[in-house]
């Protein structure tokens, strides 16, 4: 998750634009505001020791600080700087080379952008509201002008007088030196030093180009728009940004081309003088570059790739996509064709907005915002419009190559997904010369008599949005990837998809084909029966899909009328929400310790609370079990410095580590309390409690926080329940004592299993001892359940048994309370008790307690489901 | 040597002169700049004072620490975490626990603070800056730092007043000045002042 940090010389500033966006765009986005200077923050200026405290106090991984000017960049630098070190002691020194280049520590990723603060810090929160991270948000906020400029046409006027001037400077160098008609070199640069071409390397390429008798030209490869620059115009190639790694290319015109392109390379090459190596990189190399690394995501010529879930079963239809040729031709007069270009541009605008309108979901219609961006984008068609004046070409023409150079640009990313990117690069390019060469602005409709299975070479956006959806039963692509827009299209518009080469290869035109998107299984021209089969497993998957979509949210109440909540385990804020859309009653088990693993630092009391409430609000009101820190056994933390035990599972873990580290413990506790404040209904639990004298301690614990919070003031829910897991077999016989403290129970049913077993459970030699429907652990459940309600405490279940629907059927019949388990669990588990009845599923429950076996017990419930309920597959 | 108490002497003196120049360098700043460098260093130098009577440190590199971070925390422009930055690393180039220092200590302490005023301004000398200051004191001090801390001092004040005087014909091209472009030649540069005069206390208490 992203975090941002707004830094002004005035502190109401930053403070009211903090207001703004979670105004605008989300109340629990985390930003800080930092701003003002002297003791009460009250003078105009900015303190670094502010933006220090912003940093550490945001719990995300990846921080965005965006700033207004002057002393805000300085006091954001230095508090990078010193945040750095202070994390980092051993490596202190660090006043050799600051690099401004993504500072990780501790898991955090800081850059600071020069992007304008209001308009930047919106387009961030954008997407952090969108869940994307730092690097997206660092581009959207460096071009979140583009929307005012072109709405405001002044960026233009402003190119105009600086063409205008740059213009009259060349022609008359032009006078100056008829000579340069020689042919034009260029070779491609990788940028390494840690600065990238910052003032000095500029001015020394402005040395070099004054030097020689040659016309340079500089061109950023790594940005979006390329913007070009004259080697002797300093703003000019500072404006081009050039960060350490990313390529430029220089052009060289003129009798000493050759030579300037030579000097500039050794420059390059020693780093202007700045240390580190250098990797020269001739064009032809960068060629061979372009074609994709990372390639596990696309279709190989052998691999079928199920991108899209559902079963299609129909005949199939070629989708043709008239390759748009275009010519080149000459015509008289270029403004009119520059007028009628930008027609067509506005025409393809509304398209797109109407196809906006046509997916409601936000985030896939943002992928057809994206195209409306991209087409709006003022510097491509001033470069076309210019391209159309100056050549007297056509505008197809103009705008194929300039569009074709974008798609380049981006085919030639390191990363997969700008790589993506250009496929709606062409999906863009195609949809302007459909309108510019078939001269209408009708919308690509395909024509097509009956529903039939589209097969496309390549699937595009706006092919989706184009086709009239009644027609299509499924789609076949030969090229594709999981993730390009057209995939996510698919899958948010049901659709089944496969991307299946082999498959394209044997298809001929009135083929019957049924694939399934799930597996990527298919079949051509199926036989009756064949065919049959296909057809019942599609009625029965969308049935089920149906009543399950339509009842997700519903309480699981049974034939009976008997009620079992459905809780979700979580770990994080994603998860939370994911279970909310699932249906989740609440939350059974809110794992804390999944915050605790994956840094290298122990995050103290405050990032725990900003996580802790940032899950509950998620959550909105309704209930939420959370354990206390779970750690030891399986889950090393790195951080904490915790000996390797030999068995670890029988070592030092939850409650026993946490009571002999308080310093880990009382913040935690802290932290939780302080969270409460933001629920009515979060209740706490206790892991691996063996002893009555392991709960009374940690009770004891959350009691002593509870009077330090009371005494300073502090929020927080008070009585709040406490409970504990049940996980341990001792605890299973202690079980009548631990319920004079203990408000609930919740058994924890893979370690259960595994201790009553004796069986590791990380030995795979060992699985079919771990098996959670042994006739010993049953009895042991149904045994918790007996002690527990004669005592009035409910029982819940949050082990990985609770998301199989045999062990549901047991477990609801042995009288167990309510069932936690992984969120997308929960519609399908919601369904299948609403079929069950009380007293049937307790007739059955007690009846294979005198089981002996696991197998016996799979097999009888695997023949009851199959006549009471449904496909035991499912 | 310079002991403890003669950074302290230092330091208090600072708040003093620049209290004394808060309409000079102020009124330097107007001319390019906010308007409010006097004001900034002022404002800050009374809280390093404060700081520095209450006297939480114990060694030379504390007592750099804590007017670097006071300075970060209240002054406020870009002076703050410039000046800032010029005593929190400086302080760091000498020994933990140190009680005094000799001239070439002193040396090395400005010469580290430069080092990263410079890269965290990303500016070098001949940009109407602070450093225009710095940098001739700071050659000189190499020059006679073995001649003793007074000479060595003397003459580095002599060239920090040469280079404070070399920013009036300078085009300023970082800061707030640089706005101004070509309308930034012919006045002296307030930060580089403000330098000069922290450099000439200097040589008025350390013998």
């Amino acid at each position: 998750m992203l975090g941002l940090i707004l830094v002004s010389h005035s502190r109401a500033l930053a403070q009211s634009l903090r207001d703004l966006i979670q105004k605008m765009v989300g109340e629990t986005l985390p930003i800080v505001a930092c701003g003002g200077s002297g003791e009460q923050k009250n003078e105009l200026g900015t303190d670094a020791s502010e933006i220090i405290k912003a940093i550490e106090s945001l719990p995300t991984e990846e921080i965005l600080i965006l700033g207004d000017m002057g002393s805000s960049i300085l006091s954001s630098k230095m508090a990078l700087e010193l945040f750095m070190e202070a994390t980092e002691p051993l490596e202190s020194d660090l006043s050799e080379d600051i690099s401004e280049e993504a500072t990780a520590i501790q898991k955090k990723t800081i850059r600071i952008s020069s992007a304008p603060l209001v308009e930047g810090a919106i387009s961030a929160s954008l997407q952090i509201q969108a869940g994307n991270g730092l690097n997206l948000a660092m581009i959207e906020a460096l071009e979140s002008l583009l929307p005012k400029q072109s709405q405001l046409e002044d960026s233009n006027l402003l190119k105009q007088v600086k063409q205008e001037e740059i213009d009259s400077e060349l022609s008359k160098e032009n006078r100056e030196d008829d000579s340069n008609l020689e042919e034009e070199k260029s070779q491609v640069f990788l940028i390494q030093n840690p600065q990238g071409l910052h003032a000095r390397p500029a001015a020394r390429i402005v040395q070099i180009a004054s030097s020689f008798s040659a016309e340079l030209t500089l061109e950023n490869l790594d940005r979006p728009q390329k913007r070009k620059a004259r080697a002797n115009s300093l703003n000019q190639i500072a404006l081009l940004e050039v960060l350490k790694g990313q390529n430029i290319r220089v052009r060289a015109k003129g009798r000493q081309a050759q030579e300037s392109l030579d000097a500039i390379a050794l420059e390059i090459q020693r780093n202007f003088g700045e240390g580190i190596g250098v990797k020269l990189k001739p064009e032809n190399e960068k060629l061979k570059n372009e074609k994709p690394k990372d390639k596990k995501e696309e279709a190989s010529s052998k691999t079928i790739l199920a991108v899209s879930a559902g079963i299609a079963i129909g005949q199939v239809y070629f989708v043709q996509k008239s390759k748009i040729q275009v010519s080149k031709k000459t015509i008289s007069d270029p403004k009119k064709e520059i007028q009628q270009f930008k027609n067509v541009i506005l025409s393809a605008q509304k398209q797109i907005q109407a196809q906006i309108a046509l997916f409601s979901k936000r985030a896939e219609s943002e992928i057809f915002s994206a195209h409306l961006l991209m087409l709006g984008d003022p510097e491509l068609l001033d470069r076309i419009s210019e391209k159309i004046q100056k050549e007297k070409k056509n505008s197809s023409w103009a705008w194929s190559e300039e569009i074709e150079e974008l798609r380049s640009l981006y085919q030639s990313s390191e990363s997969e997904y700008l790589r993506q990117r250009s496929k709606d690069i062409e999906d863009i390019r195609d949809r302007v010369l459909r309108i510019l060469e078939t001269n209408s602005s009708a919308s690509n409709k395909m024509s097509i008599s009956k529903p039939s299975i589209w097969l496309f070479e390549e699937l595009n956006p706006s092919d989706l949005a184009d086709m009239d959806h009644s027609f299509v039963l499924g789609i076949v692509a030969r090229r594709g990837s999981y993730t390009s827009h057209s995939s996510i299209l698919c899958r948010s518009l049901g659709i089944p998809c496969i991307v299946d080469p082999s498959l394209m290869e044997k298809l001929k035109e009135e083929n019957w084909l049924v694939f399934d998107g799930e597996t990527g299984k298919s079949a051509v021209n199926p036989s009756e029966s064949l065919l049959k089969e296909w057809q019942k497993r599609k009625e029965i998957l969308k049935k089920q899909e149906e009543e399950l979509l339509s009842s997700a949210r519903e309480p699981a109440v049974s034939l009976d009328g008997t009620t079992l909540a459905i809780l979700a385990n979580i770990g994080n804020q994603r998860d939370a929400k994911i279970s909310i859309e699932q249906g989740a009653d609440g939350v059974g088990l809110f794992r804390t310790e999944l915050f605790f693993l994956d840094r290298e630092r122990v995050p103290n009391e405050e990032e725990q609370y900003q996580e802790f409430s940032q899950v509950i609000r998620a959550m909105q009101g309704s209930e939420v079990i959370v354990r206390t820190l779970d750690i030891g056994g399986d889950k090393e933390v790195p951080s904490l410095g915790i000996q390797k035990e030999e068995d670890p599972f029988l070592g030092v873990r939850g409650i026993r580590l946490c009571l002999k580290r308080k310093d880990l413990f009382h913040p935690h506790l802290r932290a939780i309390l302080r969270a409460s404040a933001e629920s009515k209904s979060l209740k706490i639990m206790i892991p691996m409690v063996s002893q009555v004298q392991d709960f009374t301690s940690a009770l004891e614990e959350i009691k002593v926080v509870h009077r330090e919070l009371e005494s300073e003031g502090i929020d927080h829910l008070w009585p709040i329940p406490i409970g504990m897991m049940v996980e341990t077999p001792s605890s299973v016989y202690l079980l009548e004592e631990l319920a004079e403290h203990s408000d609930f129970f919740s058994i924890g049913t893979n370690d259960l299993t595994q201790y009553l077993m004796s069986a590791s459970r990380v030995n795979p030699e060992l699985d079919a001892y771990q098996d959670a429907l042994h006739p010993a652990v049953l009895r042991c459940i149904y045994d918790i359940v007996k002690k527990a309600h004669k005592r009035d405490r409910k029982v819940s279940l949050c082990g990985e048994l609770g998301s199989d629907p045999m062990a549901l059927v047991i477990l609801f019949g042995l009288g167990v309370d309510s069932l936690s388990m992984n969120p997308s669990s929960i519609p399908k588990i919601k369904n299948l008790l609403r079929k069950l009845e009380k007293g049937q599923a307790q007739k059955l429950a007690l009846e294979l307690l005198e089981y002996s076996s696991s197998i016996e017990i799979r097999n009888k419930m695997k023949a009851f489901l199959h006549h009471h309920v449904i496909d035991p597959s499912s | 040597m310079v002991e403890l108490e003669d950074l302290k002497q230092w330091i208090l003196n600072l708040q003093e002169v620049y209290t004394e120049n808060k309409e000079y360098l102020t009124d330097l700043d107007s001319a390019i700049g906010d308007a409010d460098h006097g004001i900034n260093m002022a404002r800050g130098f009374n809280k390093v004072k404060e700081e520095i009577e209450k006297g939480t440190f114990s060694d030379v590199p504390s007592f750099f620490s804590l007017v670097g971070m006071t300075l970060i925390k209240t002054v406020g422009g870009a002076s703050g975490p410039l000046y800032g930055a010029l005593f929190l690393y400086g302080g760091k180039a000498v020994a933990e626990e140190s009680q005094s220092l000799s001239a070439e200590d002193i040396r090395k302490i400005f010469q580290k603070g430069y080092d990263r005023v410079s890269s965290l301004g990303k500016s070098s000398p001949g940009e109407k800056t602070m450093l225009d200051a710095w940098k001739p004191a700071l050659e000189s001090m190499e020059k006679y730092q073995d001649q003793g801390i007074q000479v060595m001092l003397t003459e580095a004040v002599q060239s920090a007043e040469k280079g404070m005087k070399s920013t009036i014909d300078m085009l300023a091209t970082k800061g707030r000045a640089s706005y101004l472009g070509e309308r930034s030649i012919g006045h002296q540069d307030p930060g580089a002042t403000s330098t000069f005069l922290m450099l000439e206390t200097a040589s008025k208490i350390w013998r």
